[in-house]
Order: C-alpha cells, then structure tokens, then sequence
C-alpha cells in the first residue's frame, strides 16, 4: 500500500522537555490508526506534527513521498487544505456561520466554486445524518450534531487522510458511538484515519495500534 | 477573494452595534472635513480672489526710506533691540516723477493687461455732524478699469461720473452707513491733510464684501485730489493688473529692478493674511486629524476585540489551510469596510452639511461680508475624505489583523480553546 505520510527521527523538544524522542512511524492509504498513551505522552504532539501543524524539532517529515520543508509554509498550507482533514474534541466551528456554511469554508479557501461547494456540503450533511439542520449556526446544535458538523467539514475537499484528536473526548457514550461508526464507515470507504484517544477500548476498534509512553512509541500493533 | 470576504462580512456582521458605531465614528470625521475644508478654503478663496481685483496684482511705490533702527539692525544683526529716542521722521515726497514713461512702457507689455496711476491720501468726510476718516485714492477712471475691476464693486456702475463731475466722490459702503448716508446725492465736506477742504456729491458707493475696505475706502477724480492735496501732476503709486497673477512676484521684481522703484505684490500685500490661512489650515487639519485619529481607534479596538474574541476561529481557518495573509485580509477587510460605510455615510452628510449651510441667509460681518456662508463645494474633498478614510481604516486594522495572522493554532488548541 502507498504510504501518505512518514516521519523519520523525529525529536520534538517544547521548553527543554524532550517530548517526542526518535519517533519513526509509516502511515499508509486506508488505514485506520489508533494513537493512545497516557496523558503527555506525546500523542497529540505527534499528531500535530502529522498533520503538518507544527514542526519537529529535528528529524524529516513527508507526505506522499515528498519530504515538508517546515519553511514553505504555503505549501504546508495547501496539503493542510487539500489532502487532510481535521477533526477535535472541541468541534471549533465559527459561531457567525451556519453548519452548511462551516463546512463550505476549507472549499472555498481551495476555490471550489460556490455552487459546487454548496451541494458537496448538504452531500456531506446529509451523509452524516444532519440535512435538516444545515441552516442551523453551531450553538443551535447538540454536541454530538457540532462534532459531525466539523466531520462533514474535515471531509469537504475530499482529504487523503482524517487527523481526529480526541474525537469523542467531549461527547457522551451515544454520540461517541454515533462518532466511531462514521469513522468506521469512512474507513471502509478507503478514507485514511488516525486517531489520538486516551480511551482504550475505541482504540481496539482500529486497525492498527500505536502506544506511546514518554515520548517513545512502546508498540506499534496491526490486527491482521 | 470570496473566501475571504465572506468571512470578513460574516464576522462584522456579527457585531452589529459596535460596527456602526465605528462607522458612525468614521463618518463624523469624513464630514467634519469636508465641511471645514469646504468652509475655510471658501471663505480663503473668496478673501483671496477679492483682494487679488481690488488690490493691484501689482504696486509701485516709492522706495520706503531707511529708517534708522533698521541701519542699525545692518550693523549689530537683528538679535538687538534698537531703541532710538528723537528720531524724526524724513521730509520726503512721495512722488514717482516719471509715471506717465511707466504706464505707456508697461501697457504695451504682454503679460501685463493694464497699468493706472494712483494719488493715495488720508482725510476727514463730514456729513452733517459726522466726521470720518477715510483712504482718499485719485484715479483716472478710464485707466482704473484697465488696471482693475473697480467696476464689479461699484453698486451702481457710475464710475465715469468722476470724469464728467470732477466734485463727484464714491465712497465705501460701510463709510457711508457711518456717516449716515444711505442714498446716492448726499454731499459730503472732505478734509486733506494740508487743510483743504471742497464739498462733493456722493454718486455712488464702493461695495466689496471685504470690510476693512468698505469702511475706508474713498474714489475721486485724480485730478480733483491733486489740485486739493496742491501736488499737480504727481502720482505716488502705480497699479498693475497682470495676466497671471501667480507671476505677481516675479514680475514685481523685474519691474522694480527696470524702473528703480519699490514694487510690491499682491501677495506681498497680504501676506500677513496668507500667513494667517496657513495657520488656520494647519489648526483645521489638525482638529479633523484628531477626529479621524479618534475614528481610527474605534475601528483599532473593534478589530482588536474581535481578533481576541476569534482566536479558535483563526487557529480553524489556519488549520484548514488558510495562510497568514489571508486572515490578515479577513480583518484589514473589516476594518476597508468600515472605512468604506463610514466614508459614505461622511460624504452624504457632509454633503447635506453643504447644501443646509448654503441654504442659510444669514449675515455674515468679519474680516468679510457676505449673506451666509462661502463655501467652495469641490469635488476634491470628497476624493480626499474617500482616502483619508480608508488610509485611516487599514492603517487601524492592519496591527490586529497581523497579530491574528500570527497565532499559532497549536497553542490554542492546548490551551483548550
């Protein structure tokens, strides 16, 4: 399988505390990647510098076989916008605009035409159970409705690969599950998953494990 | 571009009181300026272009004498302070000997369109028990009207009357209100300085809106003055009406250097006045700087909450791929598009400011007279209004906006948001 993103010898130093050491890690098209570890274990940090975020303090990062040079940054910009797709435990959705509109906005920075936008993203809503509330602004949603909203976001232009932090770190057991089955479903429509989460048992549920501890990846588990 | 406008709307929008009131803010100083502009430079431009007709472009006098602190400023420099005591002023006419060579070599000079002769004088008018003093001024009116535009400010054009009636006199509007006198044929007892005294009739008034003229000026026949002052055949300052009059100066010069007399500019002759508008300009501007200065803040704080308030939106837009001068444009957007309201809503103002100002019949007694407001309505200051507004408003909103631009997405996302 192709791979999409590699990283080689990444360090990772934030304020003199080593956080990620020598992380060397493959992530390949439609996997689904659980990231789990104790609290300031370095898993966000690592999915950060993944989903070219930020930058490791040394060691070398590519995307689709083309090595990130941290310096360009409208580049990074670009791959940020066109092949990845952000998910977080606070669905950081913009109050001003409505969930359609929420989810137009990385469309129309890669300058899909309105229209077009317009109809990916009631597509995009609709598939993820919420047609009828696209006119909704986000405080008028429930949380697990905001969440999919910013998963109907992260998916808009069609991305390489979903980078979900904590995903289901704010919503209750159903929702959580609501969640987990729309990853699962994209997973199985080819679509690149990696997930940080602390909780042990929805990291089963991908394919392959990575457990971190102390800035170093203890295991790295691919159920067969 | 939709992008980011979409959002630089969709963000303001959001804020709907504050907006106006910045807009509002930015509107009163757009105004402001064009009012005060439209009203000083009007009532400049009106002081300026009645003194260039009634004033000569041009006057040549004779050279003012040496007086001795002057001399003695030559020697010690001008950091002392001369005191002269029993100093007498010197016994010397002021008489230009050759004008009649002067007005027939300069009349036949392209760039100058008339040159006519002064006698210039002081004496008392008495009418009944009212005596005022007034500027006696001997013209030929025929050469007058060449070198001036006499004629514009002669209520009832009979400025020839001098010729035909050498005891006729025309004298300044507001003279003849404080002498009394409200009506053309009224004769008035005039006093020269030498003693003389003859009667004449008042044929008509001088009428210039420029007060301190109207109060003293008096016309006569040229020869009329020299026969009562005993000065026959002498003039003491010829008038030049140029066609440039932005080449007063340097004509004034060039004559002045060919004919060895004292010439003077008209812009020499109000210079203190000129000098006075510029000051008045630089406190005006400075009054509407500090009002746009004012503007500008609103809009800095509005920006600045905003961003504050929006650090979760911008770390989102930066993850998904926005660059950091696209958030700049999304705020500096904020702050073009209040500049921009802001600016139509100061231009429709100012406007109506405008037109309510000029509507007013009101008397207006200064340095000028006028029935209510000069105002020079030029398009200009709505041009410089429209820039002044929208350098203001991206100059306020471009320092938050590129803090914005340089929020790190990471640091918001661990913080929690």
């Amino acid at each position: 399988m192709m791979e999409i993103i590699k990283v080689e010898n990444i360090n990772k130093f934030i304020a003199n505390e080593h956080i990620l050491k020598n992380i060397n890690l493959s992530v390949k098209r439609g996997e689904f990647i659980g990231i789990i570890g104790p609290s300031g274990s370095g898993k966000s940090t690592l999915l950060y510098i993944l989903g070219l975020l930020d930058q490791p303090t040394d060691g070398k990062v590519f995307v689709e076989n083309q090595e990130i040079n941290f310096k360009d940054k409208k580049r990074i910009s670009e791959i940020r916008n066109k092949k990845f797709g952000f998910v977080f435990q606070f669905h950081y959705l913009i109050n001003e605009l409505t969930a359609l509109e929420n989810v137009m906005v990385p469309m129309l920075k890669s300058g899909v035409e309105k229209s077009v936008a317009v109809d990916i993203a009631i597509k995009n809503l609709k598939k993820l159970g919420l047609g009828k509330k696209q006119y909704r602004r986000p405080y008028e949603l429930s949380g697990g409705e905001q969440q999919r909203v910013s998963i109907a976001r992260a998916l808009s232009n069609n991305p390489l690969v979903i980078i979900a932090d904590e995903p289901t770190g704010n919503l209750d057991s159903k929702n959580t599950e609501i969640v987990m089955e729309i990853f699962e479903n994209l997973n199985k429509e080819g679509k690149t998953i990696i997930m940080v989460t602390h909780e042990i048992d929805l990291a089963e549920r991908t394919q392959r494990i990575i457990k971190l501890k102390d800035g170093e990846i203890m295991e790295d588990v691919k159920k067969i | 571009m939709y992008h980011i406008l979409f959002l630089a709307l969709k963000f303001l929008v959001e804020r709907k009181r504050q907006t106006f009131v910045s807009i509002f803010g930015v509107g009163i100083g757009v105004a402001a300026f064009i009012v005060m502009a439209s009203l000083m430079n009007g009532f400049q431009k009106y002081f300026v272009e009645q003194a260039i007709d009634l004033n000569a472009h041009i006057t040549l006098k004779t050279k003012p004498e040496d007086i001795p602190d002057r001399i003695l400023k030559i020697y010690f420099g001008d950091k002392i302070i001369p005191v002269i005591l029993g100093s007498k002023p010197p016994e010397k006419k002021d008489k230009i000997t050759d004008y009649k060579f002067i007005i027939e070599k300069y009349s036949n000079n392209p760039d100058i369109l008339g040159v006519a002769p002064h006698l210039v004088s002081q004496g008392i008018l008495k009418y009944g028990t009212v005596e005022k003093s007034g500027s006696l001024i001997g013209i030929d009116p025929n050469l007058e009207r060449k070198a001036s535009v006499i004629d514009k400010f002669i209520e009832n054009k009979r400025l020839d009357v001098l010729l035909a009636d050498e005891n006729s006199i025309i004298i300044g509007k507001l003279l003849a209100k404080d002498l009394g006198i409200y009506e053309t044929g009224k004769k008035v007892i005039l006093t020269t300085p030498n003693g003389n005294t003859h009667l004449f009739k008042v044929v008509d008034f001088f009428n210039s809106g420029i007060t301190n003229l109207d109060q003293t000026r008096v016309y006569l026949n040229l020869r009329t003055l020299q026969t009562m002052l005993q000065r026959p055949n002498e003039v003491n300052e010829l008038i030049f009406k140029i066609k440039d009059v932005n080449k007063a100066e340097r004509l004034a010069r060039l004559i002045s250097q060919e004919t060895g007399y004292y010439t003077e500019s008209w812009q020499f002759a109000y210079k203190n006045f000129l000098q006075l508008f510029k000051i008045q300009n630089y406190i005006t501007y400075m009054i509407v700087f500090a009002i746009l200065i004012v503007s500008a803040f609103g809009i800095f704080n509005i920006i600045m909450m905003t961003v504050m308030e929006k650090k979760k939106d911008i770390a989102i837009l930066k993850t998904v791929g926005y660059e950091d001068d696209e958030i700049i444009k999304i705020f500096t957007f904020q702050g073009v598009i209040i500049g921009f309201f802001g600016y139509i809503i100061g231009a429709i103002l100012g406007y109506s400011i405008q037109e309510w100002l000029s509507s007013l019949k009101i008397d207006v007694e200064g340095l000028i007279r006028a029935k209510g407001f000069i105002l020079d309505r030029s398009i200009l200051y709505f041009v410089y209004g429209f820039v002044f507004s929208m350098f203001f408003s991206i100059l306020a909103s471009f320092y938050p906006s590129y803090k914005a631009s340089k929020l790190n997405p990471v640091d918001i996302f661990r913080s929690g948001g």
